[in-house]
């Protein structure tokens, strides 16, 4: 005999069990911190995620015992288990990532697959629970499903023939509306108002998402001639009872898409909640200390090399020409001198009056659609950079790279967002209306710059700019010039450098009140900064990094002014 | 207050304006006037001539600076240093040191040479400089500036211009609209301010049409020509409207107004009411004199006119009444039919379009019509028919319309009887029979016959058309090593090409599956054109495709 489910519930060690809803209650609470508040280090967070395993594996043991083994207590267990697997191996993801850059890839593919299988997961219960639930009503209520095997005798026909539809139903007076009860009004849908109800339903969440942008008309303007018909059939479903026995629809099919759709609309709803829905804000904080904006000076060192002196015998059989004996040959060496620090505002050290002790810069890429964002990320191409930049300008820099979504922007507060995001790739950027709004209140309100980088393609460029014509409409690019602040400080730039020209020869720039909001250059600058500088010349990639460090610089030091500037107005 | 503060200025621009007519002799802003040219000694011109020459004739600005410098260190108190000083910064603008060009170099010429001529005109480039800076707010300031202090002058005619591209940009349209009206009414015309003022007066003409303003954007309007020429210029002034893309897009006549305003179900009976006042002021520019063969056609094209504003403000009775009435003037012609058809056509009612070329008094031309009519409706077996009927007519152009049978057969794919129609122009057309066999040749290529395409092909003689067509071909026969050859000929044999062609034995290997020829092909064209597209294309590809990051590319804007 199977064991019942009140039988093995029966058999729960009180003590684990308790134990367990602990741990979840904990895990619950690192789970949040983990999402939304960021106050727990992610060793910690690992830490308590990979306690599940051995508590998953002692319940799966428990679940395996001889006497009350069946498939669904297995099942249950394994189900939930596997959240908090999921969670230790995203955890572990997150700290191989910190180490080696290649890991970010593999945290956001299990990320991704690990929502699949949950909504996997849910999907089987939900079905499950779905059958049983009617099951469960039929019996309760003496009424059968259409599909049902053991069908009232009285009624004088085959199951066969009451599943074909072929009797008539008796007529309710009143509409049924208890979802398990496969007589309720609305699974009396044919499959048109299901196809109907369900392009409603994803028009019109697309057009949520696209909301406010005019392309938002479009599927709005679809979902409501398709809801028209939908919502007549309804109507006339309330109104005419004799309207709900025509035709004998597939109850039960129906009663199954309801399911799925209400499974689907709820997981796509806590999706969204729980990925969208900021918690604490993020900070970033530029590093503290001052410095002055000017050119770092450059020196040129000159070292006498005195040739050696040769004793020769000139009866030697060998011939030797005798260098003449004032020939001095001149090492020149052309130096940087750090004769200053560099960074702004009056403070100690290398830094930004701006910042706080705390306080590094970043180097964090942003995250688009439509495209390749991820093009040589982290360590090999952005990390050599921010590494560069920390020694040329002894500023305290962040040990590795980040990357952000657009809508990630939205969490950084006034005066604590970064002073830079860079951003390239060589295919399609696509944005919401809801990001191209965030984009502006970051580079207007936030007082944010966008680094971007042609990273292969006239495509991208036409991409950028078109992206570029929706975040700042009424402003236009213009060639930067060679001679402007952002191409001199620290380090003078007297040409543009690039590694392949994809968007021209010219570093193109978005002024808002005379600041640079944009930095964009044509040429693949980043692919300078790779490990093998994609074999350009020395000179081009020892061009491509300082350029680099004077458009972060440029970004960190208007940052500060404006720090400053608020600090003086509160 | 503010309003009449900003405005003075541009209205003391035009009085001053209109007492120097002699600014009207200057050819260019940046050019030293020949009478002081000729004041200069033989030694300070030969030292201008060689910056002149870097600058003008070799484009070589590094240099020209140089130049332009050395005359200021050798002549400072020459009559032409303010023009070096003003070259100099000029040079630096090009060389895109922009900063270093307003603050050491027109500013100077301001600050040292303030009588001098150049330093109105160095006053006038801050502000444009300072505008190609993305720098608004300075370069209205200095645009103000200008308009203040050289308000005689017709930079200050330019500086107005200027102000409406920034309030463009802005997106500030009661600046905007100022300006225009500053430009068109109150400006004086000369040689160098005509063709701002000009635009200018047309924007403001086809601002107010959008707004169904018919009589202030004829009064705009009337500015710009004369007064017997306004009925046509209504219908086919051009003007810049829409900035996009690094450039503008230019809209032609009140019509535009009218399709806009019409084409929006919400505006369209303000359209339509636009429509109306128009045709109403055409009408009465209509002159009951038809006595002249020219005033007859001038008569005819103001009822042609009225027809085409109907036609965009889609009141289709009004048009053909339009054209009725033209019938019952002047009776019928071949120009009133061909316009009365073109519109069926566009309403889509290409059969009665038919009927009426069938009433052309021109056979030819007609049945040529009635071709090109099946042409766009996509019906190319039968425009050939229609095209073959007017060849037939027209024994004197028999390669003019067995080219337009050629081109059916091409766009209906039916490459043999377009090849058949290429024989029979080699035939008929000796004078182009190369470009019939090539043209054959392509359709051989069309129709997947590569073998005999690049016979065809080898009998040509447009290289490199034929060669690029036939490493084509030899592509799509799997004939890698026969395409490269091709390719490297054309690579040696024009400079043009060469970028190109090499790109291309890239894609040949690749295609081939021959990686290490494709990547050092690519890797070849990364490392001699690193500032071609070529170049960058092959870099991109490189990466993509091979996972290749050692492209060995790079350079400078140099």
């Amino acid at each position: 005999m199977k064991p019942t489910e009140s039988h093995w519930l029966r058999t729960v060690p009180r003590a684990a069990g308790i134990a367990t809803l602990a741990y979840v209650v904990v895990w619950l609470g690192i789970v949040a911190d983990w999402m939304w508040f960021g106050q727990l280090p992610p060793a910690v967070t690992a830490v308590v995620a990979a306690l599940s395993i051995p508590i998953g594996i002692g319940w799966i043991r428990w679940a395996l015992q001889p006497e009350r083994r069946s498939d669904l207590l297995l099942s249950l267990t394994g189900s939930l288990i596997y959240p908090f697997w999921w969670h230790a191996l995203l955890m572990t993801t997150v700290l191989l990532e910190q180490k080696w850059e290649f890991w970010s890839t593999v945290r956001a593919r299990t990320a991704q697959l690990g929502t699949a299988a949950l909504f996997v997961i849910g999907l089987a219960w939900m079905v499950w629970l779905l059958e049983r639930g009617s099951t469960w009503y039929a019996n309760r209520h003496g009424r059968m499903d259409d599909s049902d095997a053991d069908l009232p005798p009285e009624s004088g026909e085959t199951p066969q023939e009451l599943r074909a539809g072929r009797l008539p139903e008796p007529i309710e007076p009143h509409p049924a509306w208890h979802p398990l009860n496969l007589q309720a009004w609305y699974f009396n849908f044919s499959l048109m108002d299901w196809l109907l109800f369900t392009a409603v339903v994803v028009l019109l969440t697309a057009a949520a998402f696209l909301s406010p942008s005019r392309l938002a008309l479009v599927p709005l303007a679809v979902g409501a001639v398709l809801l028209l018909p939908a919502a007549v059939r309804v109507v006339r479903l309330l109104c005419r009872p004799e309207v709900r026995q025509e035709g004998r629809p597939r109850r039960k099919l129906n009663q199954s898409l309801s399911g799925l759709m209400g499974y689907s609309l709820s997981f796509m709803l806590a999706y969204i909640v729980m990925t969208q829905v900021g918690g604490c804000s993020e900070v970033f904080e530029l590093p503290a200390g001052g410095g002055e904006q000017k050119q770092i000076a450059q020196k040129v060192k000159i070292q006498k090399v005195i040739r050696r002196k040769f004793v020769i015998n000139p009866f030697s059989a060998i011939r030797f020409k005798i260098p003449p004996i004032d020939e001095v040959k001149l090492q020149l060496t052309e130096i940087t001198e750090h004769a200053y620090t560099v960074g702004y505002g009056q403070g100690t050290g290398a830094g930004y009056a701006g910042g706080t002790k705390a306080g590094k810069v970043r180097f964090i890429r942003l995250e688009y659609a439509g495209g390749d964002w991820d093009q040589d990320f982290g360590v090999g191409a952005d990390l050599n950079m921010l590494v560069e930049y920390g020694i040329r300008t002894n500023q305290s820099v962040a040990e590795r790279t980040e990357s952000r979504r657009i809508t990630d922007l939205r969490n950084f507060d006034i005066g604590k967002a970064p002073a830079f995001v860079f951003m390239t790739g060589q295919k399609n950027i696509v944005l919401s209306s809801r990001e191209v709004k965030i984009l502006q209140e970051y580079l207007l309100e936030k007082h944010g710059m966008i680094f971007c980088d042609n990273g292969g393609s006239r495509q991208f460029h036409n991409q950028f700019i078109a992206m570029m014509n929706r975040v700042l409409p009424t402003v236009r690019p213009v060639a930067i010039p060679l001679d402007d602040v952002i191409h001199r400080i620290p380090f003078p730039i007297p040409f543009l450098p690039f590694v392949a020209p994809h968007g021209g020869h010219e570093a193109l720039g978005w002024k808002v009140d005379g600041r640079w909001v944009v930095y964009y250059h044509p040429g693949d600058i980043n692919d300078a900064w790779t490990d093998d500088h994609s074999g350009v010349k020395p000179e081009i990639w020892e061009a491509c990094y300082r350029l680099g460090a004077n458009v972060m610089q440029y970004a960190n030091a208007e940052y500060s002014k404006w720090l400053q500037a608020r600090q003086q107005k509160d | 207050m503010y309003r009449t503060e900003r405005i003075w200025p541009v209205l003391l621009v035009l009085l001053a304006a209109a007492a120097a007519p002699g600014l009207a002799q200057a050819e260019r802003l940046d050019e030293l006037p020949l009478d002081r040219w000729k004041n200069l000694r033989e030694v300070e011109r030969y030292q201008l001539n060689i910056a002149e020459k870097y600058y003008w004739k070799d484009k070589n600005y590094k240099v020209a600076a140089a130049e332009y410098e050395k005359f200021l260190t050798l002549y400072e108190r020459s009559d032409g240093a303010p023009y070096a000083q003003l070259k100099w910064s000029q040079c630096l603008v090009q060389l895109r040191q922009l900063n270093t060009a307003i603050k050491d170099g027109f500013q100077s010429v301001v600050d040292y040479w303030p009588e001098s001529p150049e330093a109105v005109v160095a006053s006038y480039f801050i502000g444009n400089t300072y505008k190609e800076m993305g720098e608004l707010s300075s370069a209205r300031r200095a645009f103000r500036k200008v308009l203040e202090d050289y308000s005689e002058h017709p930079v200050a005619v330019y500086a107005l211009n200027d102000l409406v591209d920034i309030a463009w940009i802005e997106n500030d349209e009661d600046a905007r609209v100022r300006y225009w009206k500053v430009l068109t009414f109150d400006t004086k015309r000369t040689k160098e301010t005509e063709p701002s003022c000009l635009t200018r007066a047309r924007q403001l003409a086809a601002y107010y049409f959008n707004r169904a303003a018919v009589a202030e954007g004829l009064k705009a309007l009337e500015v710009t020509c004369k007064e017997e020429e306004l009925p046509r210029v209504l219908v086919s002034f051009q003007y810049p409207w829409q900035y996009d893309k690094d450039r503008w897009h230019t809209r032609t006549g009140a019509q535009y107004s009218v399709s806009m305003l019409t084409t929006d179900e919400k505006t369209r009976a303000q359209g339509q009411k636009l429509a109306d006042l128009l045709v109403a002021w055409l009408r009465e520019q209509i002159p009951a004199d038809t006595s002249t063969e020219e005033l007859e056609q001038a008569v005819r094209q103001r009822w042609y006119d009225i027809a085409m504003l109907r036609s965009y403000a889609l009141q289709d009775e009004e048009v053909l009444k339009t054209y009725q009435q033209v019938e019952k003037q002047f009776g019928t012609d071949d120009e009133l039919l061909g316009k009365m058809a073109e519109w069926m056509k566009s309403r889509g009612k290409y059969d009665e379009a038919r009927v009426v070329y069938r009433r052309f008094a021109d056979p030819v031309q007609g049945q040529a019509n009635i071709g090109y009519s099946y042409r766009q409706q996509g019906n190319y077996a039968q425009a050939v028919v229609e095209y073959r009927k007017a060849a037939a007519l027209d024994n004197e152009n028999p390669a003019k319309w067995l080219t337009e049978v050629a081109n059916n057969w091409r766009y209906a794919n039916k490459w043999n009887e377009a090849i058949a129609t290429y024989m029979e122009l080699m035939q008929v057309d000796l004078e182009r029979v190369d470009q019939w066999r090539y043209e054959s040749a392509v359709c051989h290529q069309a129709a997947g016959r590569y073998k005999e395409a690049i016979g065809v092909y080898r009998q040509c003689e447009n290289f490199p058309s034929n060669y690029q067509k036939m490493a084509e071909c030899y592509r799509a026969l799997k004939q890698p090593s026969q395409a490269v050859v091709l390719y490297r000929q054309i690579a040696g044999g024009s400079e043009a090409h060469a970028p190109w062609a090499m790109i291309q034995i890239g894609y040949t290997w690749r295609d081939a599956g021959q990686r290490e020829d494709a990547i050092n092909a690519l890797q070849a064209v990364c490392r001699k054109f690193p500032k071609h597209q070529y170049g960058s294309e092959a870099h991109a590809v490189l990466q993509r495709d091979f996972k290749i990051t050692v492209t060995l590319g790079g350079g400078t804007d140099e």
